[in-house]
């Protein structure tokens, strides 16, 4: 929020900010009502088509500044990139906004687990994420933005993919390591051995 | 009477609440004291809620007798170095004059009133690949006096009531509390740290509507006084909190002193031998740290099973506790929890975990679970061979036998593996090398050492004075993080 801006703008956004609160918040909330409503009853369409919501001046300025709404926006785009692959939906069994923003917060924290390595809470962390199956979709949309303050990601995903692999979960595995960004050169070879055995490839 | 470490948060989340509790209860607590937390979560304003918690009113006069540590945090903040306390503790015995503490903060106040204008001190957790290490102060740390700190976790040694009186919502109440504490004679300090103490996960967008607001009344009350900054140079500040070296020297003495009054914890080190028949290969070790006046032994016996031919643990727990000598105290692993003792070392002598096709160890003492409850997680075998030589080929058998107990997982992530002498270190680093690649050779030839076995250790007779002292600690403890 600071970045690149003198003391002088910053107080400047203070003020336009104060001015503009009504506007804001009567945006953040129609959004919460527009997510309730696809949740409870319209469908993923309705939930997907919310994108659109976010692409235009006020939407864009006042998505800057809440956390909230962020959240939701990376979450609807997991939800995309899971159906796209017929994985199950993070949403099949929210029905509310409140509830997604939840699921959102559970995820993060249960990625901060892992990241420290916080025995025994980190085995809960990896239980969590196996029970409610988490796709990596979703771990991607909470672990990679602006907003997350979660480090060490190769780690976390190499730990995620080493329990789907001991729960017998290769494609799942193959997937966390997937998302990866930038993957050191360990991983992208462990990535490719996956991917060998998963499809019968490699070198006889 | 214990004294008293105050949490006090306001929350309107309960699952980032009970995170930051779960947090809280991983602290090493020090000695005399015990933590209690309070969680108000109907606050009016940061300012009311705070004051509610420490049962204080705005025209109170300040208190700082008989006051507990209060510690205000977010809902959203994770305290991850568990020496937290410890460290808290350390500044504010060596500094009677300071009030308060923060962990981000400016040296000094910008006329705006807003402080991450000026310059910023502290350490904020921030997304990183880096290792990261609980400090822990073992002396008086350098501190940077500023003008203000950031409210996500602040420190008070007194009760000065927060002026809910001019800050109503939720912005500044921080600010205003640095200003009046000084006004109150104390200082407030932001300690160095080379590593985030704790996380605070604001989501880093700022919803700060409000903020001009009160940013105006907090430049009214306190912006046209004489205080309004604390200094003009920083690096002065900082110079005089750190002293001259020979008053740093008597302050650590003292500190020393203060923390043997206050029953400074002995550093644990926990044996976890498997089978009472191989306690021989601890037993010289655990005789030199139990003499050791600054650690302290734990001999917890682990249970373990045999397997069926298609390597299933079978139903029946051994468990061999009753077999050690009477002269050795050991703890129930019923009654020992090693995640929440955290000991400083552990030592285990049976490295296969689940590779071995005849017995395991029940899989809570494996050693890539045991690895994270301690920094130190120490391997030296039950057992000693004949010398191999590495370099020749007329060891060739039991080289190849050698790869049974050496790349197992008990040497792999162990910490230390002590071996029984150069000549075996040298095969270890040779065999673990060729397993994992040149490029991991050095982690090889930083973790085996050849220093000797227990086993060497010959005793006299039968009771606890024949027990040798084993020469291997002193060479250990140095090698100990």
């Amino acid at each position: 929020m600071l970045k690149g801006k003198t003391p002088e703008e910053y107080i400047a956004l203070l003020e336009e900010m104060e001015r503009n609160e009504s506007r804001d918040l009567a945006f953040i909330d129609m959004v919460r009502q527009k997510t309730d409503e696809a949740l409870s009853s319209s469908g993923t369409e309705a939930l997907l088509a919310m994108e659109s919501l976010f692409s235009e001046e006020p939407a864009r300025t006042i998505l800057a500044r809440s956390a909230e709404l962020l959240k939701l926006r990376y979450l609807i785009t997991a939800v995309r990139n899971e159906q796209a692959l017929g994985l199950p939906l993070l949403i099949r069994d929210i029905d509310s906004c409140d509830a997604l923003l939840t699921r959102y917060d559970e995820i993060n924290l249960m990625l901060r687990r892992i990241e420290l390595d916080l025995a025994p809470l980190d085995e809960e962390a990896l239980t969590y994420l196996r029970e409610h199956r988490i796709s990596p979709y979703c771990v991607s949309a909470v672990l990679y933005n602006m907003i997350s303050s979660t480090g060490h990601r190769e780690h976390v995903l190499l730990r995620i993919a080493e329990d789907a692999m001991d729960h017998g979960a290769f494609l799942d595995a193959y997937g966390f390591l997937n998302v990866i960004e930038q993957p050191s050169p360990d991983t992208v070879a462990l990535k490719n051995e996956l991917q060998d055995a998963l499809t019968g490839g490699g070198s006889a | 009477m214990k004294r008293i470490f105050h949490f006090i948060a306001c929350s309107n989340n309960t699952l980032l609440m009970d995170e930051c509790r779960r947090y809280i209860d991983r602290l090493f607590v020090p000695e005399g004291w015990r933590i209690e937390v309070t969680v108000i979560t109907d606050a009016k304003s940061m300012c009311e809620g705070y004051n509610r918690a420490a049962v204080m009113h705005p025209d109170d006069p300040p208190r700082t007798e008989d006051v507990p540590v209060r510690i205000y945090l977010h809902q959203d903040v994770y305290l991850i170095n568990r020496f937290f306390l410890h460290n808290l503790l350390m500044i504010l015995q060596s500094h009677p004059d300071i009030g308060l503490i923060g962990m981000a903060g400016t040296p000094q106040m910008h006329p705006s009133g807003v402080w991450w204008n000026g310059e910023g001190v502290g350490c904020l957790y921030t997304v990183t690949d880096d290792p990261l290490t609980e400090e822990e102060y073992t002396s008086a740390p350098a501190l940077t006096e500023v003008a203000s700190v950031d409210g996500f976790c602040m420190v008070t040694r007194a009760d000065i009531p927060w002026r809910e009186d001019l800050f109503d919502g939720f912005d500044f109440y921080d600010v205003s509390l640095c200003y009046e504490m000084r006004r109150a004679g104390l200082r407030v300090v932001v300690p160095d740290m080379r590593h985030p103490w704790c996380v605070h996960d604001d989501g880093r967008v700022l919803s700060l509507y409000h903020y001009n607001h009160y940013r105006k009344i907090f430049l009214e009350a306190y912006g046209q006084k004489e205080d309004f900054n604390v200094c003009t140079d920083h690096d002065s500040v900082k110079e005089q909190l750190h002293g001259p070296r020979d008053l740093i020297s008597s302050l650590d003495e003292s500190l020393r002193q203060i923390r043997e009054s206050l029953g400074a914890k002995k550093k644990e080190i926990l044996f976890l031998p498997c089978k009472a028949s191989c306690w021989n290969s601890m037993e010289s070790l655990w005789k030199a740290v139990n003499e050791d006046p600054d650690y302290e032994a734990t001999v917890m016996p682990v249970p373990w099973r045999y397997r069926d031919e298609l390597l299933n643990p079978r139903d029946t727990l051994q468990y061999e506790r009753e077999l050690f000598p009477d002269y050795v105290p050991t703890v129930d692993y019923h009654d020992y929890s090693i995640a929440e003792s955290y000991p400083h070392a552990i030592v285990i002598h049976n490295p296969y975990d689940e590779c071995n096709y005849a017995t395991t160890v029940e899989p809570n003492y494996y050693a890539r679970i045991l690895k994270k409850c301690t920094r130190n997680l120490i391997y030296i075998p039950w057992f000693v061979t004949d010398e191999i030589d590495y370099d020749s080929d007329e060891n060739n058998k039991m080289l190849f036998n050698m790869r049974y107990y050496v790349t197992v997982p008990g040497v792999v992530h162990s910490d230390l593996v002590i071996v029984q002498s150069e000549q075996m270190r040298h095969a270890y680093i040779e065999i673990l090398t060729g397993m994992s690649g040149e490029d991991r050779r050095s982690v090889w030839e930083e973790k085996v050492r050849g220093y000797g076995s227990p086993l060497f250790d010959r005793r006299n007779g039968e009771g606890y004075e024949e027990i040798p002292v084993s020469p291997l600690w002193q060479r250990i403890k140095e090698d100990l993080k």
